[in-house]
């Protein structure tokens, strides 16, 4: 399954920078891309009015994007293909921003044009690309794996651009290219499709030599099917299709470069320059021009289309008619492009990106003409717009924004320290400030929440005269040291040792050596003297190493000529391995202060990498002081690449810690703020991520109620539960603590993995916790771990809970329904929509823009509408609501639930809807294939066969068993397989993760007011659901019984472990694992329950869920 | 460089008071308006030099004629079973005669190139672009562009600097092959007569040098004890790498790897060292003032 996380952008004011070097118009002209230096992609939305908004950042790739290309029959799917500078490529749906593919080469692209020959191509096409590399490459559109090269026999050189002639004449597709020599080379298209699937050479059908270089584009007039137009940076030319015969040069003024053109229609073109200018020319000919006359007498008027070509030569002269130009930015650099669309409800557009992060559009008339007196007419810009339009126009807030006294200050470093549940922040005024992160973010994003500005707890940090560039929280690193211990390092290269406690300055290391640009720590098996030590890398290049117990500076590195990629220690030596941007090494001795050796080029490299590979039982660790070079290194290792890349030194956005979320996953807790600094600038900006599925395993009692179908009395149990502690009101969450009422309540509350161990987790250090927790996480597997006992603060979560539902809950549907929400779900209202997000475990991010949610057309004029995803969600939400059973939407326990106080009634409402909202995340994120694959077999009736897929049938299993939560047995919840298979539905129809929640989301909490609304009514609980209650108890009693056994069972298994039970035992010891949950549970009851009767009623039933779905 | 008269900021916008600066504004301005240019100047005279050796018509100087032709006598201090003869015209060997003694029955075996035919040095012609590329993105900043911000130098300094690093490393780190690679590259039916079956030739840049390695193999006996592993690619193979070339296992005997030092290269790279450090200075140069261009942009 792909796990992924929900995330919540705080952008602050500002926008961040978005230097664009690519730009393309999708072919229904609604979605503008475009690619930036600093390694995103930007949608924009283009309303029918030709008006822009920027709706969604994309972040996947880790270095400047070279080009973007369509990758699909657009009309088909929606595929944007983009290639960076370090060889990733990446294939995104512009319509949700979700990445499809992903793929690193061992190429540079430059150019990428899509090839499909639907009549004689298997597959979904082609991407034809050039780049630095040798003639141009086939790569499989929705694999992103080569397919083959196209060769050339004369000259082979790197290919400046391309694009593809699709001749009606002689229905032949053909590949025109022009190297960087200026060498023009045509290969055919369609006829070689065969000999390319055979993997045979192909090479150049014609070529010839153009004499000028730096090509930067090649276009075929489909109007006349004569005339090529070719653009250098220092003129364009006009040939004749025919014979490649030079029809025209036209050299640009001094100082002024072409970028490109495009043919407009017949005989009328369009050029472009560096600097944002364009010029429409109409191509005459000058037999033509000789006037009527002329041609009357000769007849050589036919000579626009001579047969032989030759008479066409040199007879062509261009008209200026238009231009366009931009104000100000003179100078900048300009990708652009035009768009011809002929079809009536779209427009001819020109458009720009500028490194700015501006885009413009020109609306190019269909007839440009000049002025009357021939003089050429300037075409007024359309439409223009940058990313800080967006964010002026709409309200931003940073996650600071309320905490009182930091009014507009700017932050320039941050770090989270989620066991804390703090926010640091390093100011550009040399303050640190220190915040509750959850309650920041409440106080910015919600309702009211504001009336929280001034109990916002936080302290502020006074010791640094400059901006503080950088801070390590060392206890979050290694559980062994100080836990009042911060870091911070200054513009003015001063370094202090804080305790964030007392807040006071333990220490101030002054090392002249320019602003620190990162804090590192040396690993666990590093030690000087048993402590570890500080690692700091300043931007005069030079390395600190601090030892903060004996408050000195150990080693000052000051050598390194360029600045410092890589930082690996040597425990056995005592050395310190400083890799730098020019891939030269310096090792250094620590004792002595002394450099050891300084190698470059081929033993460099052996020297950084020989310590990972060689040395496995001595492992030295790396710790990458940018996300790049992880990448770099990736992209290096390629076994037998034909072009190695050097080190990339133009990484774009970095998140302070490192880049993969997959790297930011193993966080402790439901909820992680997880800072984003810019390269270039000092523009920042803070996620929130929250982890529905760590959210839902804290919040839950008893996970096993969710598993097994026979336990279905969830919702009364925590009734009961309820009833029995009442004083206790969060006694769901405060498990840790053995003090619960009865027995079985005692029994509930303590998951069985826990029980034995449960003593020491708690004595044991957070730290320790945090490891368990990262190794359960990077397992991963099918089956489930021990649930590790954690050590989160109770209201921490709920606060956390609440946010989750407030920011994904749409608002403002329906007035009533709001204040309902805020009463009986105890959350805010959000002041205004918030920038939604999602984080993939793989490592990427898509993030919404403030305004987002303006996007959409339709719901432009609604302003009472905030934060709903897109129309769809209602649709959606309303589907559901039908499904949805009337009166069992609910857990039972709190409809009848009239003593029980109001505050565990919405704890218990909230642990249900996120209850769902999981289960519905986790069924619509489950790959589709996979998916499938378990149909299949579920046809086939083999149930038995089914379970090796495994994950999808926990999924459904567990779905199911979420959904029956206060369900009673001997009810066949036929609405709920409707619900399932409506999920099931919404995942082949790719309906977007947060749709799904909201939807939902809206639905079912719509559906427990109207509950409840009805209760208010009726004055006390409909007598059926009386009986529903009683007959529930009965069974209750049973299961009680037999849970009691199986929990001594369990206990006296586990205790001589003193370890959570582990999972290599369970995977052995039956099949019944399957029905798990994928999330964590105590492994034993499971395999207990799952021989209970409840287990062939299961298989029929996912059997009777994939026939209907079938069906 | 020579330090800005006072108020004088040379080069500054119109309209743009130079007064009332405080002096790091003023200075971080003349960096911006008059010492950027004069680096990129350098560094434009630097590689458009290094780009001469790989005799590249500049861009926009027209063409030259057929590039001219060098020889080059290879050899090593070590054996002298081995000489070769390699004529390099720009990025492609033109000519190549190779000669083999072998000591064991005093055979001596020679091999030249088809007439007809031109190997191409991949290595050097990726190194001449990225080089005209560093070039090309430095000549659309010539002294009538304005910089505006530290961050947009920056960005240029790390665009030129990514294309000199590959460029250098092209010449630095020769593709790692494999031998059945080897074997099937276009290069062993460059010759004419065919080279034996039992030789492998591959030709490469290291550093500043031309190396030409020549693999003699034998075949493994299908019932051979030896275990055979296939090698993984390298470099240089060393005696008893085995290898699977058509339904042969094959193993290597000997290796002979000669080399000639090829000036322009030495020079190339000295250019590609030079130019890298003139970029990574301008970097550092902007960066002392980092405060003030990323908050107050020109």
């Amino acid at each position: 399954m792909r796990c992924s996380l929900q995330a919540v952008a705080l952008w602050g004011k500002k926008a961040p920078p978005h230097s664009i070097t690519a730009i393309m118009i999708t072919d229904d002209q609604q979605t503008i891309v475009t690619g930036s230096q600093e390694g995103q992609l930007c949608l924009w939305n283009l309303s029918p009015e030709l008006k822009i908004s920027a709706k969604e950042l994309l972040f996947g790739h880790s270095a400047s994007v070279t080009c973007l290309a369509k990758a699909r029959d657009f009309s088909k799917q929606p595929y944007v293909v983009s290639a960076a500078e370090n060889g990733e490529m990446c294939v995104w749906n512009v319509t949700n921003g979700q990445r499809v593919e992903k793929a690193t080469l061992p190429y540079r692209h430059t150019a990428i044009c899509y090839y499909h020959c639907s009549f004689r191509m298997t597959g979904e096409g082609w991407l034809l690309c050039c780049g630095e590399y040798q003639d141009v490459l086939i790569i499989d559109a929705k694999s992103l794996a080569v397919i083959h090269t196209f060769i050339s026999s004369q000259s082979p050189d790197w290919i400046n651009c391309l694009c593809i002639v699709h001749s009606m004449r002689i229905q032949e597709d053909s590949l025109l290219v022009v190297s960087v020599a200026g060498e023009l080379k045509v290969w055919d298209l369609s006829s070689s499709i065969n000999s390319i699937q055979e993997k045979q050479d192909v090479y150049e059908k014609e070529s010839k030599f153009l004499d000028s270089l730096n090509c930067r584009a090649i276009r075929f007039c489909t109007y006349t099917e004569r005339l090529l137009l070719v653009v250098f940076s220092k003129c364009w030319k006009v040939y004749d299709y025919c014979d490649f015969s030079l029809l025209r040069t036209e050299v640009s003024r001094s100082g002024q470069f072409f970028a490109g053109g495009e043919v407009l229609a017949a005989h009328r073109i369009i050029i472009w320059t560096e600097d944002g200018h364009s010029f429409i020319y109409q191509l005459l000919n000058r037999w033509a021009q000789m006037g009527a006359a002329y041609k009357t007498f000769s007849g050589l008027s036919k000579s626009i289309y001579p047969a032989d070509g030759r008479v066409l030569k040199e007879t062509i002269y261009p008209h200026l008619l238009c231009s366009t130009s931009v104000q100000e930015n003179k100078g900048l650099s300009f990708v652009m492009g035009y768009m011809n669309e002929r079809k009536e409800p779209f427009y001819k557009i020109l458009f720009s990106g500028e490194v700015s992060g501006r885009i413009t559009l020109w609306h190019i008339p269909d007839v440009p003409v000049s002025k009357f007196d021939g003089s050429p007419r300037e075409i007024p810009i359309t439409a223009t717009w940058t990313l800080q339009d967006n964010f002026d126009k709409h309200h931003t807030m940073s996650i600071i924004d309320h905490v009182p006294g930091a009014g507009t200050v700017v932050v320039t470093s941050s770090v989270y320290v989620s066991s804390l549940d703090k926010l640091i922040c390093g100011c550009e005024d040399g303050t640190i400030l220190i915040t509750q992160a959850l309650n920041a973010a409440k106080a910015g994003l919600l309702e009211g929440g504001s009336l929280l500005k001034d109990s916002l707890p936080h302290k502020v940090l006074k010791g640094h005269h400059q901006s503080v560039t950088s801070l390590l929280y060392p206890h979050g690193l290694s559980s062994k040291l100080d836990q009042s211990w911060l870091l911070s390092g200054d513009q003015d290269s001063c370094v202090i040792l804080w305790n964030i406690f007392t807040e006071e300055v333990l220490h101030k290391f002054f090392l002249e050596a320019g602003p620190v640009t990162s804090l590192l720590m040396s690993p666990e098996n590093f030690r000087l003297r048993s402590d570890q030590v500080i690692c700091c890398v300043c931007s005069d290049h030079s390395v600190a190493l601090l030892h903060l117990e004996g408050k000195r500076c150990l080693l000052h590195a000051r050598k390194h000529l360029f600045p410092v990629r890589m930082i690996k220690w040597h425990p056995v030596e005592n050395f310190l391995i400083v890799g730098c941007a020019d891939d030269s090494a310096y090792i250094w001795e620590i004792e002595t202060g002394t450099l050891e050796r300084h190698e470059t080029g081929e033993r460099a490299r052996i020297i950084l990498n020989c310590c990972d590979d060689s040395q496995p039982l001595k492992p030295e660790f790396a710790l990458p002081v940018t996300s790049e070079t992880h990448k770099h290194k990736s992209v290096e290792q390629r076994p037998s690449s034909s072009c190695q890349f050097g080190p990339i030194p133009c990484p774009g956005l970095q998140v302070e810690s490192s880049w993969k979320v997959a790297d930011v996953k193993p966080f402790s807790g439901p909820f992680n703020v997880l800072p984003v600094k810019t390269r270039w600038s000092d523009i920042g900006f803070h996620i929130l991520l929250f982890d529905l599925e760590n959210l839902v395993e804290l919040l839950l009692p008893t996970p096993v109620c969710d598993v097994d179908p026979s336990n279905s009395f969830y919702g009364s149990e925590i009734l009961r539960r309820a009833k029995s502690t009442v004083e206790k009101k969060t006694l769901t969450l405060k498990r840790n603590k053995t003090a619960s009422g009865s027995l079985s309540a005692e029994a509930q509350a303590k998951p069985v993995s826990e029980n034995p161990a449960q003593g020491e987790n708690t004595a044991k250090s957070l730290g320790d916790n945090e490891g368990i927790k990262r190794q359960k996480k990077i397992k991963n597997s099918k089956k489930m771990h021990p649930k590790p006992s954690r050590k989160v603060d109770a209201n921490i979560t709920i606060d956390t809970a609440k946010l989750f539902l407030s920011c994904f809950l749409p608002w403002g549907v329906d007035k009533e329904f709001d204040n309902l929400c805020i009463k009986h779900l105890d959350i805010l209202k959000l002041q205004g929509s918030v920038s939604l997000g999602l984080a993939s475990n793989e490592d990427h991010f898509s993030l919404m823009l403030p305004g987002w949610d303006l996007c959409n057309a339709e719901m432009k004029k609604d302003y009472s509408k905030v934060n709903l995803f897109s129309k769809k969600v209602l649709d959606l939400s309303n589907k559901y609501m039908s499904t949805l059973p009337n009166q069992v939407g609910m857990p039972r326990g709190l409809e009848n639930n009239c003593d029980s106080s109001q505050e565990s009634n919405t704890l218990n409402t909230i642990v249900y809807l996120l209850n769902r909202l999981f289960a519905v995340y986790k069924l619509v994120n489950t790959p589709l294939e996979l998916a499938c694959g378990t149909d299949r077999s579920f046809k086939m009736e083999s149930v038995h066969k089914a379970r090796i897929p495994g994950n999808e049938i926990s999924n459904i299993s567990s779905f199911y068993g979420y959904l029956r939560n206060g369900k009673s047995e001997s009810h066949i919840p036929e609405a709920d397989i409707s619900l399932l298979k409506l999920i099931s539905c919404w995942r082949d129809q790719s309906v977007q993760v947060t749709e799904a929640i909201q939807a939902v989301l809206l639905a079912e909490v719509q559906q427990h007011m109207k509950n409840l609304s009805k209760r208010a009514g009726n004055g006390q609980p409909v007598s059926m659901t009386e009986d529903v209650h009683c007959e529930m108890r009965q069974i209750l009693q049973e299961t009680e019984w037999t849970r009691e056994e199986i929990e001594l069972h369990c206990t006296t298994d586990t205790l001589p472990l003193q370890t959570p039970v582990s999972p290599v035992k369970h995977d052995s010891d039956s099949n019944s694992a399957k029905f798990q949950d994928t999330e964590d549970m105590p492994d034993r009851c499971v395999l207990e329950e799952s021989e209970s009767p409840g287990k062939p009623r299961h298989h029929s039933w996912i059997a009777k869920v994939c026939s209907c779905k079938l069906c | 460089g020579a330090r800005p008269g006072q108020g004088g900021a040379g080069g500054g916008g119109p309209g743009r008071l130079t007064v009332g600066l405080c002096p790091q504004e003023e200075e971080f301005r003349w960096l911006l308006h008059d010492e950027v240019h004069a680096v990129l100047r350098q560094l434009q005279d630097i590689l458009k030099e290094a780009s001469l050796r790989f005799t590249l018509p500049c861009s926009g100087t027209g063409t030259e004629g057929p590039a001219k032709q060098e020889n080059f006598i290879l050899g090593s201090c070590s054996t002298d079973q081995v000489k070769g003869v390699l004529t390099l015209q720009g990025d492609a060997l033109s000519q190549a005669d190779v000669n083999l003694k072998i000591p064991r029955n005093n055979q001596l075996l020679h091999f030249a190139f088809r007439e007809d035919k031109q190997w191409k040095l991949q290595q050097i012609q990726d190194a001449r672009n990225h080089v005209s590329q560093a070039i090309y993105l430095l000549a659309n900043r010539d002294e009538s562009y304005q910089f505006r911000t530290g961050a947009e130098v920056l960005k240029l300094m790390d665009a030129v600097m990514l294309q000199l690093t590959r460029a250098r490393n092209r010449l630095t780190t020769p593709a790692t092959l494999t031998l059945p690679e080897i074997a099937a590259s276009g290069l062993t039916r460059m010759f004419a007569p065919a080279l034996p079956s039992d030789l492998l030739v591959n030709v490469y840049i290291n550093l500043n040098k031309l190396c030409l390695t020549v693999y003699q193999l034998h075949a493994l006996q299908p019932n051979s004890t030896k275990n055979f592993r296939p090698a993984g690619g390298a470099v240089l193979h060393s005696p008893g790498a085995m290898f699977e070339w058509g339904s042969q296992r094959l193993e290597v005997s000997h290796v002979h790897k000669v080399e000639c030092v090829i000036p322009w290269l030495n020079d190339a790279l000295v250019f590609f060292t030079v130019s890298l450090q003139l970029c990574q200075q301008l970097k550092d140069k902007i960066s002392v003032f980092s405060s003030y261009w990323s908050y107050r942009p020109f």
